[in-house]
């Protein structure tokens, strides 16, 4: 039991480090960094609550793909080496305070949310998860996530599906005037249809365009 | 739109010839050569490393008449001559850079007395630069060492000149 | 004093893992270098040690003692942290390749999902050593190689979940008890088609060697590294490919089964079968490299976005439509 919360506070140190690490890093990229550091302990930690496959998801989403993005945007606007703003006595009073109060109402809420769901008198799960089960957890979660909750789940899935769309359809603009390749002509080009050989005449040439 | 093109391309046909060609490749002998273990054929004319000749009695060729430093494109040749007490002149000094030299092969054929030569070495790669230098000693001592080679070449290639 | 005890036991299992891995994938090189060869009637290297086995030793040797060079504007540490995090990721990836069975580092429930989030960590790497040697062509490599990393995850993904329809389980050791009947190659043909060409894909090999096309990017995101640092790059990409025709034979070809259960094929021994497996579908990289010219970057992405992914997709419709209407989908309790 030692080792695991030794190894507990190890990970949770470098979350809590690299998240503060994200905000005050000068470099924009050096603060990317830092979010993924974050995004992989804290699927550390879910995988050291036995949660191997909420930490594994963790992994693959976010750090595979979304901080891939992320980083990429980063990278691509070339915002490195901002100047810090900290300077400024207006902007310290801007930031922090809109900061201060954002935190304390998501901690305020997340107080609520504990307290009531470790508190309530007679608490009862909704659902029919059932954390004594002896199934890994990927099943659990197939099994609640697949029929207590699949209009949500589904819900979700459209929500993401127009998102996508959505995005899609902003960017993708068809240009006229320009020329296109069309793959399939390409490889579909045939000695006949691009070889012809000509009998030219001595000292005539040859017209290629008629 | 060609069908059995479509085909073909779904199917991915194409690549599967590509590798059944490879794979029967595989099995073909070879058509390069084991290099440092065998050696290809070397034209008579091959313009290798450099080399001072002697005649058969041991007198050297040269005759420092200097018309290969002359015809030299790129300088690499020094030289420097004496009267010798028989009335002979000798070079005393007789340099090829062979980092600046590019092997055109224009001092063998400007020399009177066959004397500067290329033979058929080629592999006369050095650690340093310094090495490659050459002198007269080091150009003589090819030239001794070459000897057999370097007279069956120019023995070979004397119809042509 | 129990905990130092498991500890030196796990570090004895790693190592044991560990270096059979680091000297196949020495062995890879020279197999890679001596199947390109033969194709195009050469030699290929024959000099190091019998038939030149020890080629890649040799080079190796020669890239420790070379001067490891950074350069003035580079980002320093994340310059060196790159090609540790190549290397270290495609090693402990190898942790729950099981070889046999119960032959397992570490038998996790979600060994697959563990296999794929660490080859998705791989891109940073990659994308991390392009940006940090602040010049040009990394840059543009990494960008390109990140690109295409990511898309054909995707389609990797689907492939993946093609495979788990048919065994219920996430485990690598079950999905290749589940083949025990059976081979997934001969039901998921295509998706196995596919499967191969996405790992050219993710591990940068040609046709898709975009990332280090050196007649466009010198040599993409390697480009500055020198001595041990390029040797560790090239070491990761190796055992990455590695990794991948291992996860390719779990999936697709039944892992360590001997191919029918009769006799002078059932007392090879099951991590012979592993090895077999892993090298056929790698002397099919290597053929692929031989015969085939690079691909260009749209058409890369449009193979991975407009073709693979539809169409693994609507495999698993079907995949999921046969098993469900045949009564055969696996039931977890």
């Amino acid at each position: 039991m030692m080792a695991h919360s030794l190894f507990f506070y190890l990970f949770s140190t470098i979350t809590v480090f690299s998240a503060i690490m994200v905000t005050i890093s000068r470099n924009t990229v050096y603060s990317v960094f830092f979010l993924i550091l974050v995004f992989i302990s804290i699927s550390i930690l879910f995988i050291m609550i036995g949660a191997e496959f909420l930490g594994m998801i963790m992994l693959i989403v976010y750090v595979g793909a979304v901080a891939v993005l992320f980083l990429f945007v980063v990278m691509m606007l070339n915002v490195t080496q901002q100047p810090i703003k900290f300077s400024k006595k207006k902007g310290i009073i801007n930031n922090i305070s809109v900061g201060l109060i954002v935190g304390i109402i998501i901690f305020l809420e997340i107080i609520i949310a504990v307290g009531g769901w470790k508190y309530r008198d007679g608490f009862i799960p909704l659902s029919s998860i059932d954390p004594y089960l002896n199934v890994s957890n990927t099943h659990a979660l197939g099994n609640v996530l697949y029929t207590d909750y699949i209009h949500l789940f589904q819900i979700s899935g459209m929500i993401l599906l127009v998102a996508m769309i959505g995005a899609i359809t902003l960017t993708f603009s068809r240009r006229e005037n320009i020329k296109r390749q069309s793959y399939f002509r390409q490889i579909q080009r045939q000695r006949e249809s691009s070889i012809s050989l000509v009998e030219v005449e001595s000292e005539k040439g040859v017209k290629i365009d008629d | 739109m060609n069908i059995t093109r479509i085909l073909k391309t779904i199917f991915m046909t194409d690549f599967a010839t590509g590798l059944s060609i490879a794979i029967k490749k595989i099995f073909k002998s070879k058509k390069t050569i084991n290099y440092p273990f065998e050696k290809g054929k070397i034209s008579p004319r091959f313009r290798g490393e450099h080399a001072l000749r002697r005649y058969p009695n041991g007198e050297e060729r040269c005759i420092a008449c200097k018309l290969c430093e002359a015809v030299c494109p790129a300088q690499a040749i020094t030289i420097e001559s004496e009267i010798k007490s028989d009335g002979s002149r000798k070079t005393t000094r007789y340099d090829i850079d062979m980092l600046k030299c590019i092997y055109c092969g224009l001092c063998e054929e400007s020399c009177p007395v066959d004397a500067i030569v290329q033979g058929p070495n080629f592999e006369f790669a050095t650690e340093t630069r310094e090495e490659l230098y050459y002198n007269k000693k080091k150009l003589l001592e090819n030239g001794d060492k070459w000897e057999e080679s370097l007279a069956q070449n120019i023995k070979a290639d004397s119809p042509f000149n | 004093m129990i905990y130092i005890n498991t500890f030196l036991h796990e570090i004895y299992k790693i190592i044991f893992l560990l270096l059979p891995v680091l000297v196949s994938v020495a062995l890879i090189v020279w197999l890679d270098r001596r199947v390109w060869a033969f194709v195009q009637k050469r030699r290929g290297p024959n000099v190091v040690g019998p038939l030149g086995l020890l080629q890649t030793l040799a080079d190796a040797l020669k890239y420790i003692f070379k001067e490891i060079i950074i350069p003035a504007s580079a980002d320093k540490i994340m310059f060196i942290l790159a090609p540790i995090i190549t290397l270290t990721l495609s090693l402990i990836a190898w942790a729950v390749i099981p070889f046999s069975k119960g032959i397992v580092l570490s038998n996790i429930n979600v060994g697959i999902l563990y296999l794929f989030a660490v080859s998705s960590l791989g891109v940073y790497g990659i994308i991390i050593g392009g940006w940090a040697s602040n010049s040009k062509y990394p840059f543009l490599g990494a960008i390109r190689s990140a690109a295409q990393m990511v898309s054909y995850e995707v389609s990797i993904g689907i492939i993946i979940i093609n495979v788990l329809l048919c065994v219920g389980s996430l485990n690598l050791s079950q999905i290749v008890l589940a083949q025990k009947n059976v081979w997934f190659i001969f039901p998921l043909f295509p998706m196995f088609v596919v499967f191969f060409i996405s790992i050219l894909a993710e591990t940068n090999r040609p046709p898709f060697d975009l990332p280090e096309a050196e007649s466009e990017l010198v040599a993409g995101y390697q480009t500055e590294y020198s001595g041990m640092m390029y040797a560790m790059f090239w070491l990761g990409e190796y055992a990455n490919i590695l990794l991948l025709c291992a996860l390719g034979s779990i999936l697709f070809l039944g892992g360590w089964l001997s191919p029918i259960d009769i006799y002078p094929f059932a007392i090879i021994p099951g991590p012979l079968w592993m090895i077999f497996k892993i090298l056929f579908l790698f002397i099919l990289i290597s053929l692929v490299k031989a015969i085939v010219p690079r691909y260009r970057f749209d058409q890369l992405m449009r193979l991975g976005w407009k073709i693979f992914l539809p169409f693994s997709l609507l495999w698993v419709v079907l995949t999921a439509s046969f098993l469900f209407f045949t009564d055969t989908l696996p039931i977890i309790k």
